[in-house]
């Protein structure tokens, strides 16, 4: 996992990222205390590589530590939140996730559903919010270079076609 | 704040553009604006989601694999545990040894495993479904009725299918069922139709000669699975045996999948208390009051206020349905860390306009991120206790979780106010009055779900939690 880059990861290197997804069940059933339940184990990896993916985008990621170190902290927390949400997480573990998060079980488990109804619903929106919402939020461009490589007529064009879009999203969502 | 203004506050912070005191403008909203922070969450999951595609297109595969194969094994082997866990180079060959274990007991389920769930298993399955009538169909007749069907489904043109098809026998009623699968979301049919009705009728009735029931059997599991009914679903994946060990393959997966994410043990269909109610927010929209008595709570508690200004939205609309019907009702107001506790009680006062024969008011006090320090927690609390007692001559129901009373309040009122606890997993430890027992209770006047709590007592014992 360590000999892993960081850039590579960043540029979608499909065989650092097969390496790195390999290598993250390994760690990921140590985090779970070497579980027997797979399907646990699926969730844990999935959530805690998404989570990664989302930090590797950000501007503000560095890696402090070993990445394994790093990943284990990830993926033992998504542990937690998936024992909190399948409703068998025991008191010690309620409180190494609160202290984690820094916040109760129930507001984690309710960031977490939001995050889910999130996933479900981008799948479905069309392509044009996919674009303008993937540039904005993912990507981190300006609107202005949106409006331009999308070929709206100036950034306020593009700024209320992504309110728009979010809009629909957030219905769908708490639909 | 305007809304504008909040939705630029929450893109500054996503995109990491957030000065000092924007960040700490941001903290707070999250900490007392439910709106605000719902639609915050909602931003920070599109990126999530935006993860997931990432991952996905570096995989080259829609699928994400998780291990991976056995000629990689070796590489995987050498995985040493983080640096603060590892051990002396001696015992590095156990966790090799380990490791190598793992990853022989990975590689057998490596094919098992993906991220999509069932119904999106299922949806990516009905490509490899053929497109041609005489695979699918052998020997069925041509024509019937003057309409070529087979035509139209050899062109893909299965809105044809299902307006025109006279589907009066098994051959013709295949090929709809069939249409109807393929044709997950563009034609003209119910939402919820794959044609599940008329596949399960083949499979109870006769064949077409040349079809094999494995093969309708699958596509009928596929169709129950997009429509949700997962039990059926895995009824008739059990009943496929097949030589095909692709689509062995195929039915194990789709197995699992269904029952991991058909697994409802956490929804609650029935009430199972003697005396239990709900606590609904404008977050419940379009209540479908006429259908309360279908399910009657015996009360319910409404959201009136947060912070020092907010007021929900339909609580005043709320309270006067639910009095319509003679449910007695209740006021929470959601704490905020940012303003004065007392303020926050005589906002709750002024709007919640509590009066004999309703619930206490309620405190709903909760976590968030970056707590303020806890003798600032309590003060602001008591603040808002005492403000509640003296003008209204009662002490508040506190709605919390017991490691947050415990933290913040059990010193200070200890007896003094009535414990409304919120666990979802299990029967709280602290002295409970009421217990939130779970946020998944199917309720017909809701379109999703819904919070449900139990009261611990009867009907007689209520009243005492009712203002004289």
């Amino acid at each position: 996992m360590d000999n892993i880059s960081l850039v590579a990861l960043r540029n979608r290197d499909h065989d650092s990222w097969k390496k790195f997804m390999k290598q993250l069940r390994l760690i990921a059933a140590k985090a779970c205390n070497q579980t027997s339940d797979d399907s646990l184990l699926d969730e844990v990896v999935q959530e805690s590589a998404m989570a990664f993916a989302v930090k590797l985008n950000s501007k503000s990621f560095k890696l402090t530590s070993k990445l394994s170190t790093f990943m284990y902290s990830i993926a033992r927390n998504q542990f937690l939140k998936s024992l909190g949400k399948r409703g068998t997480i025991s008191t010690e573990q309620t409180e190494e996730l609160e202290n984690e998060e820094g916040t109760g079980l129930e507001h984690v488990l309710y960031r977490e559903e939001l995050f889910k109804k999130m996933e479900s619903a981008f799948d479905k929106i069309d392509e044009k919010c996919k674009k303008i919402l993937t540039a904005f939020y993912y990507e981190k461009k300006k609107m202005s270079l949106i409006a331009i490589e999308l070929g709206y007529a100036n950034s306020d064009a593009a700024k209320n076609i992504k309110g728009r879009c979010f809009k629909s999203l957030k219905e769908t969502c708490l639909a | 704040m305007t809304e504008e203004e909040k939705d630029i506050l929450q893109d500054k912070v996503l995109r990491e553009e957030a000065n000092y005191f924007e960040t700490n403008q941001h903290d707070e909203l999250v900490s007392s604006d439910s709106d605000y922070r719902e639609s915050f969450y909602l931003k920070e999951g599109i990126s999530r989601a935006l993860a997931k595609e990432f991952i996905e297109k570096a995989l080259e595969t829609p699928v994400i694999r998780i291990g991976g194969d056995e000629e990689d094994g070796a590489e995987t082997a050498a995985y040493v545990p983080a640096a603060s866990h590892s051990p002396s180079s001696k015992n590095n060959m156990g966790w090799y040894a380990i490791a190598a274990t793992l990853v022989i007991v990975l590689a057998s389920t490596f094919f098992l495993s993906d991220f999509r769930t069932a119904n999106e298993f299922a949806q990516a399955e009905i490509d490899n479904i053929p497109k041609s009538s005489e695979v699918l169909f052998g020997s069925a007749p041509v024509a019937r009725g003057g309409f070529d069907w087979r035509r139209a489904f050899n062109e893909g043109d299965y809105n044809s299918v299902i307006q025109n098809l006279d589907s009066s026998d098994k051959e013709t009623r295949l090929a709809l069922g069939i249409s109807k699968l393929l044709c997950l979301n563009e034609c003209e049919k119910d939402s919820d139709d794959f044609g599940q009705n008329e596949l399960g009728w083949i499979l109870k009735n006769d064949l077409p000669e040349g079809v094999s029931r494995s093969q309708v059997l699958w596509y009928n599991s596929l169709a129950l699975s997009l429509s949700g009914e997962c039990d059926e679903a895995i009824k008739s994946l059990n009943e496929i045996t097949t030589e095909d060990s692709d689509l062995r393959k195929k039915v194990r997966k789709l197995k699992k999948k269904l029952n991991k994410d058909c697994d409802d043990k956490h929804l609650m269909k029935e009430p199972t208390d003697k005396v239990w109610g709900i606590d609904i927010s404008h977050h419940q929209r379009n209540v479908q009051w006429n259908k309360m008595p279908d399910k009657k709570p015996d009360f319910i508690f409404l959201k009136a206020t947060e912070g020092s200004t907010h007021t929900d939205t339909r609580y005043k609309k709320y309270k006067a349905e639910a009095e319509k019907l003679d449910i007695p009702t209740g006021a929470y107001h959601f704490f905020s860390y940012t303003s004065d506790g007392a303020k926050q009680a005589r906002h709750f006062i002024a709007t919640a306009k509590l009066k004999s024969g309703n619930l206490l008011p309620v405190l709903d006090c909760e976590f968030r991120r970056n707590m303020p320090n806890s003798h600032k927690v309590t003060r602001e609390l008591m603040k808002f206790i005492r403000t509640i007692e003296s003008e209204l001559g009662v002490s508040p129901i506190i709605y919390c979780e017991c490691s947050y009373y415990n933290k913040y309040l059990k010193n200070e009122v200890k007896g003094r106010c009535p414990l409304w606890i919120s666990n979802f997993h299990r029967e709280p430890a602290c002295n409970y009055v009421f217990w939130q027992k779970t946020d998944k209770f199917r309720h017909p006047s809701f379109a999703g779900t819904v919070d449900y709590n139990s009261f611990k007592g009867g009907t007689q014992e209520l009243k005492k939690y009712q203002l004289k």
